[in-house]
């Protein structure tokens, strides 16, 4: 009994500075929602958006119906559904366009961690796909004029 | 060292390397919906290996951990791969820096260090990688989910060292 008593006591002197750290990083962490919710709460544009398809860190040529380029993909002149295939990495990957947002549709890679993001709406939020080297970049359109202020 | 100190040296970390190797690949099998988020329970392995071994053999394991586990999942030399292996080196330095210099730290903190630092050296790698400061989007949510498995695993590290029998059997590989 006697023998038990500080051994309890203990639990929290003895791991006061592992609590510290974790308060510290998690607060610190924590300032970084903080200052994304600020970020998009001051950064949706009128113009819409674009998404920049990059494939192992350079920009992929993205061929449209005119034979074009199209990357950067200009989400805000999408207005009905449609979907392009690329090639990754490893797998192909069906990204699905509609106005203002886009998304993966179907991946072939195991972790189908892009999938799940689901359609990206707002900027700021990319779409990664490591398995096939592939980042979708979301920003706002620059065909418009952007205010800040 | 004796011949059979020896032989049970190198049977433990064999053990420990399957251990670390097993954890890692199950894992890898875990979807968080965010790319490189895992349990880390592999590293789990790795940080009991500190306390018992101290340097030369947990890096080792370690090692050989991210190659081998990379080999079986078919992404050795990936952007995976380099992520992995950045996040494992780091965080075993940060967890030996830990166990060595900051002794006021028990695993717990040691653990959370090595986390913190994995979820950190894998989000440059990737921003590195990938050309763009974008995929910092999903660091905060990396980074708290790290704390929680650093947390969780520094309190099972700190239940498995206390157990004397486990000690008892790795000072015996020691002599």
């Amino acid at each position: 009994m006697e023998g038990e008593e500080p051994k309890k006591k203990n639990f929290f002197l003895r791991h006061l500075f592992d609590f510290v750290l974790l308060v510290v990083l998690s607060l610190g962490t924590a300032s970084f929602f903080v200052v994304r919710a600020v970020q998009d709460s001051t950064s949706i544009p009128e113009s819409g958006l674009s998404a920049t398809v990059l494939f192992e860190g350079k920009q992929m040529e993205i061929v449209g119906e005119d034979g074009k380029n199209r990357n950067p993909i200009d989400l805000n002149s999408v207005h009905a559904y449609e979907e392009i295939v690329i090639q990754g990495r490893r797998t192909t990957l069906t990204i699905g366009l509609k106005h203002n947002a886009i998304g993966v549709v179907h991946s072939g890679c195991p972790g189908q961690e892009c999938v799940h993001v689901g359609w990206v709406e707002s900027p700021n939020q990319p779409i990664v796909c490591a398995y096939n080297g592939i980042y979708i970049d979301v920003k706002g359109s620059s065909s418009g004029d952007i205010i800040i202020g | 060292m004796d011949r059979r100190a020896g032989i049970k040296k190198l049977t433990t970390i064999a053990l420990l390397l399957a251990m670390a190797l097993t954890l890692s690949i199950a894992e890898s099998f875990i979807p968080f919906g965010i790319p490189g988020l895992k349990l880390g329970l592999a590293n789990l392995v790795i940080l009991l290996a500190i306390y018992y071994y101290g340097f030369w053999i947990p890096l080792a394991i370690d090692l050989a951990r991210v190659v081998v586990a990379s080999l079986f999942t078919g992404t050795f030399l990936g952007m995976g791969f380099v992520m992995s292996l950045s996040g494992a080196v780091v965080s075993f330095f940060l967890m030996y820096l830990g166990y060595r210099v900051l002794k006021f730290f028990t695993p717990v903190g040691v653990s959370i260090m090595g986390a913190y630092g994995h979820a950190l050296a894998q989000m440059f790698v990737a921003v590195a990688y990938l050309g763009s400061w974008g995929v910092f989007y999903y660091f905060p949510v990396m980074a708290l989910a790290s704390l929680a498995t650093g947390t969780l695993n520094g309190f099972l590290v700190e239940a498995i060292l206390a157990n004397r029998y486990l000690s008892h059997f790795v000072e015996m590989t020691k002599r």
